[in-house]
């Protein structure tokens, strides 16, 4: 299996938690939410289009309202092989975090 | 107001364009404006503002990444392509790589001269304002005559009379001159003598006094900071004082930085011209020729032809000429190193070698072009499986010139190895100091990297055309094997061997010519003859000397001149004698010359005799002239006629046979000798042959004791022609000949590498002719006819054009050596030799391999 960069892991998680809400501006925020970091558009959007040249990622274009301010937007969705590797993933950070705790430290 | 708050500026939507992915361009388009509009709303479009163009820069990595994401991955595939082949594919790529980076280095060799040599007096800023003025005599026998030299009064009427003259001066150069400071005394420093506004026209930069007032004081100098520190060292050289010739009190009123390399002119201390004509400062107002220069500094956007117009108008009112019609000229600073004004100079040696260098780098690129269509066939594979997968011949075409780009860019590494290691042979052989510092200039640098990917482009271009039409049904099934007869590769091969056999012969030619120049008669006896540039001292106690000179036995006999008859200049048309027709202008030559000069030089006196001590009005009223002057005079006995030269009245005492006193360019014009035993800084030294080196010593010491400030060392006469005189041959022999013998090389390897292919296509064609009965011989011949056959044709087309730039290396000359059919000939044999032996190695090996061995597989 393919070993994902932190920022790709939090691109996908961003987009399951977004369920069909997931684009660009919204997965920016989200990785704000958790992490506190803003990455610029720039650098989510070259490893989004990774992970969606990939297959890990389907798009659907939602067809612009007066909602939106007449702009097609461009929506993410984790494909059935984005879910296999998320569960990887998770499986495998599992392992890794396995009985981990702080050790009492002297001062 | 509120909508346009929130639009983003035109910039950052332009540069968005450029910048986003093209597939997903809308959206995000889209998403930057949302956000960029929110930003707007909530906190105000100067914060919005920040935030979008820090938002771009960031971005910027990400976009370009997935934007060229498919490019990189595909070029990942064929920079490995690229490896593999080279792997594959030992000797050719080896071929390739020897020939492209030989040729690349040569080419790199002749930018680095090329681009350094055009870039000549640039940092004077008014250069395009500033030319020199030169005169054209025309003569009524309808010669005419450039002059550089030029006339004491010109710049200061020019200045006076012409409207578009901002400025106008004169510079002439000295060397040998005595300048002190206490103890330190020195005559080997170059002076230019100029007039005030010399800094004003030209831009050496003070770093300390004022340009404006640097030389308007007639006993003040101007030093360089080299010179400066020679004389001062640490001292503070401002008003100071240099002495010259022991005589004059100069104050420094100036110190300039060095002068630049790139400068035509070249000096360490500038004095003012007035000092010529201490301590009286009378200027003569005559209008006859002087070995000055003058220089203008026109207004800007002014009509070089019309000026030339008036200044002809203007001194044709001055100066009452009667013996030839002046027209004036302007040849431009900018031009000054390169072009001379009277045609030709340095430009057309740089244009022949860069021709050459191209020649070779061409040659190279044939070899490239010629290997890789011929084993195209091992490509054929890849390229059917590529464009079955959907590979547009775009894409094919660029993958291929990629490649040969690739390969240019390794070898443009090697080149510059090569190049580096060549250097120090190449600095030596032009008096340059190019380091590979140079690349560290932009121009160095980027002119480099275009002759790379010109090179790749070039060697690249038929190839991908060639490889990128193969029809993948064709190549898969197996139909298409690689053209063993291709009509290109043939014609190819000839170009390529014309274009050696071209630079062979007339890289002969040259050798021929430049012996012939140093091996012909003069007219003097040029061994053994020894030229000393005497400095002031020296010139002052002539006659001692000359005598502590003879007191070697070795040395026959010492004179002196004005001038060297290596190059002889100067003319004079103020000639008159008894039966000129009164409306005839006509020129000589002319030199001032020491008592003992004929015997010296061993020229022959034909008629009447030698100049005498014995005489004591030959140093007032007595010429020499040549055979050449004679004949123009039509005298019949020319001994005792009178004649008048520069206004003196004397009388013919001598006819001195034909010589050459100018270089094999010219031919042999009319000549005057007179006797001037007090002038001329030239001593030429007649030695025997015997003990040379002693005789030498000798001559250093006792130049050292007359004059103990270094003075320049004796040099042999021929030596003064190789050095200074026939240098472009010299330098243009020693090029073409290691040039021509890098093409040699370079279409000798690529001829090896075509046979080395062809032989191995023929592997079971020779395996059943062996089989059948074939000799080793038949073999042999069968593999070479070919090639022979190529070589030929390109020997029967290179030599109508080599014959064509023999004309034209002979045309500057004069007198020139023989050229005959032999050498065509020879030229034409070596190439064929070398070819067949190049080919011939292969054959043999091919011939001499059993038949079991080729046909036993399948």
């Amino acid at each position: 299996m393919k070993v994902f960069t932190k920022k790709e892991e939090q691109i996908l998680l961003s987009i399951y938690h977004l369920k069909d809400k997931a684009y660009l501006i919204p997965i920016r925020e989200e990785i704000k939410k958790y992490t506190g970091k803003e990455y610029s558009v720039g650098t989510i959007y070259a490893p989004l289009n990774r992970l969606h040249v990939y297959g890990y990622l389907t798009t659907y274009i939602e067809k612009p309202d007066t909602a939106t301010g007449g702009k097609p937007i461009k929506y993410y969705r984790l494909t059935k092989s984005g879910y296999a590797a998320l569960a990887a993933l998770k499986k495998q950070n599992e392992m890794m975090w396995e009985g981990f705790k702080t050790p009492a430290f002297e001062d | 107001m509120e909508k346009d708050k929130k639009k983003m500026p035109g910039l950052a939507l332009w540069l968005l364009r450029r910048i986003l992915p093209r597939q997903d361009y809308v959206y995000l388009n889209g998403n930057f404006k949302d956000m960029y509009a929110h930003r707007a709303y909530t906190k105000g479009s100067f914060r919005a503002r920040i935030w979008i163009w820090g938002e771009i820069i960031k971005s910027l990595p990400g976009f370009l990444y997935a934007s060229l994401y498919w490019r990189i991955t595909m070029f990942k595939n064929y920079f490995l392509m690229t490896l593999r082949n080279i792997r594959k594919h030992t000797l050719h790529s080896v071929i390739n790589i020897a020939g492209l980076s030989i040729g690349m280095a040569v080419c790199l060799l002749i930018f680095l001269w090329v681009q350094d040599e055009s870039g000549y007096d640039r940092f004077h800023a008014n250069k395009n304002e500033i030319a020199q003025v030169y005169s054209e005599m025309l003569y009524s026998s309808g010669d005419s005559q450039l002059v550089t030299s030029s006339y004491y009064p010109l710049a200061k009427i020019l200045k006076e009379e012409c409207p578009e003259v901002r400025e106008a001066i004169r510079y002439e150069s000295a060397s040998g001159l005595l300048l002190s400071h206490g103890e330190k005394q020195f005559t080997n420093d170059a002076v230019g003598l100029a007039d005030p506004g010399f800094f004003n026209v030209f831009s050496f930069s003070f770093t300390q006094g004022n340009p404006d007032s640097a030389l308007a004081e007639p006993y003040s100098i101007i030093l360089t900071e080299k010179m400066a520190k020679k004389y001062f060292g640490k001292e503070d050289p401002l008003g100071k004082t240099i002495t010259l010739l022991n005589d004059f009190d100069l104050f420094i009123t100036g110190v300039i930085q060095d002068v630049p390399k790139q400068s035509s002119f070249q000096f360490d201390c500038v004095m003012p011209y007035l000092l010529k004509f201490a301590p009286d400062f009378q200027e003569p107002e005559h209008w006859g020729g002087n070995p000055l220069n003058t220089y203008i500094l026109l207004h800007k956007d002014v009509n070089h032809f019309e000026v030339e117009k008036k200044i002809t108008g203007i001194v044709e009112k001055h100066a009452q000429w009667e013996t030839a019609k002046v027209t004036f000229h302007l040849h431009p600073l900018t031009k000054k190193h390169l072009y001379s004004p009277q045609g030709g100079g340095l430009i057309h040696t740089l244009l022949i070698f860069s021709a050459i260098a191209l020649f070779v780098l061409l040659i190279a690129c044939i070899n490239f072009t010629n290997l890789s269509t011929a084993k195209a066939a091992t490509r054929a594979k890849e390229v059917g499986v590529r464009k079955v997968i959907g590979a547009r011949k775009i894409d094919l075409i660029r993958q291929f010139i990629g490649e040969s780009l690739m390969i240019s860019l390794v070898t443009l590494l090697i080149a510059i190895a090569l190049m580096a290691t060549f250097l120090p042979a190449f600095n030596e052989l032009l008096g340059k100091q190019y380091s590979l510092r140079f690349l560290l200039k932009p121009v160095v640098f980027l002119g480099f990297l275009g002759i790379a990917l010109f090179t790749g482009a070039l060697a690249g271009a038929y190839p991908a055309l060639y490889l990128s039409t193969f029809q993948p049904g064709n190549i898969l099934k197996g139909l298409i094997r690689s053209r063993t007869k291709s009509s290109l590769r043939k014609i190819l091969v000839v170009v390529q061997y014309s274009l050696t056999i071209i630079m062979v012969i007339s890289t002969v030619v040259l050798f021929k010519q430049l012996g012939f120049m140093m091996s012909t008669d003069l007219g003097f006896d040029r061994e053994n003859l020894v030229a000393v540039r005497m400095s002031q001292r020296m010139q002052e106690s002539f006659e001692p000397f000359g005598n502590e000179l003879k007191a070697n036995p070795q040395v026959r006999s010492v004179t002196r001149s004005l001038q060297g008859p290596w190059h002889i200049g100067s003319t004079v048309s103020a000639v008159d004698w008894d039966g000129k027709p009164p409306d005839e202008n006509v020129i000589m030559h002319w030199d001032y010359v020491g008592y003992d000069y004929f015997a010296t030089f061993g020229m022959e006196i034909i008629k009447g005799r030698a100049f005498s001590r014995d005489y004591s009005t030959d140093q007032t009223e007595a010429f020499i002239v040549n055979e050449e002057a004679v004949k123009m005079m039509g005298m019949e006995s020319p001994v005792g006629k009178r004649l008048s030269v520069f206004r003196n009245e004397g009388r013919i005492i001598g006819v001195v046979k034909n010589f050459h006193f100018q270089p094999l360019y010219h031919a042999v014009k009319p000549f005057v000798f007179m006797l001037r035993p007090g002038s001329g800084s030239l001593a030429f030294v007649r030695i025997r042959p015997e003990n040379i080196s002693g005789t030498l010593d000798h001559i250093t010491n006792t130049m050292k004791q007359f004059d103990p400030g270094s003075p320049p060392s004796p040099i042999f006469f021929n030596d003064v022609l190789t050095n200074y005189i026939y240098t472009t041959e010299r330098q243009a022999r020693k090029i073409a000949g290691y040039f021509t013998l890098l093409a040699l090389l370079i279409s000798s390897l690529g001829l090896f590498g075509l046979a080395a292919f062809l032989a191995e296509q023929r592997t079971k064609e020779i395996g059943i002719r062996k089989v059948v009965g074939a000799s080793i011989k038949d073999v042999v011949f069968m593999l070479s006819r070919d090639f022979t056959k190529w070589v030929l044709v390109s020997n029967v087309i290179a030599w109508p054009a080599a014959y064509l730039v023999m004309r034209k290396i002979l045309e500057r000359y004069a007198y020139r050596t023989h050229v005959g059919m032999e050498i065509f000939v020879l030229s034409g044999l070596a190439a064929l030799f070398i070819a067949l032996l190049t080919v011939g190695y292969q054959a043999i090996k091919s011939a001499r391999a059993n038949p079991a061995d080729s046909l036993r597989y399948e």
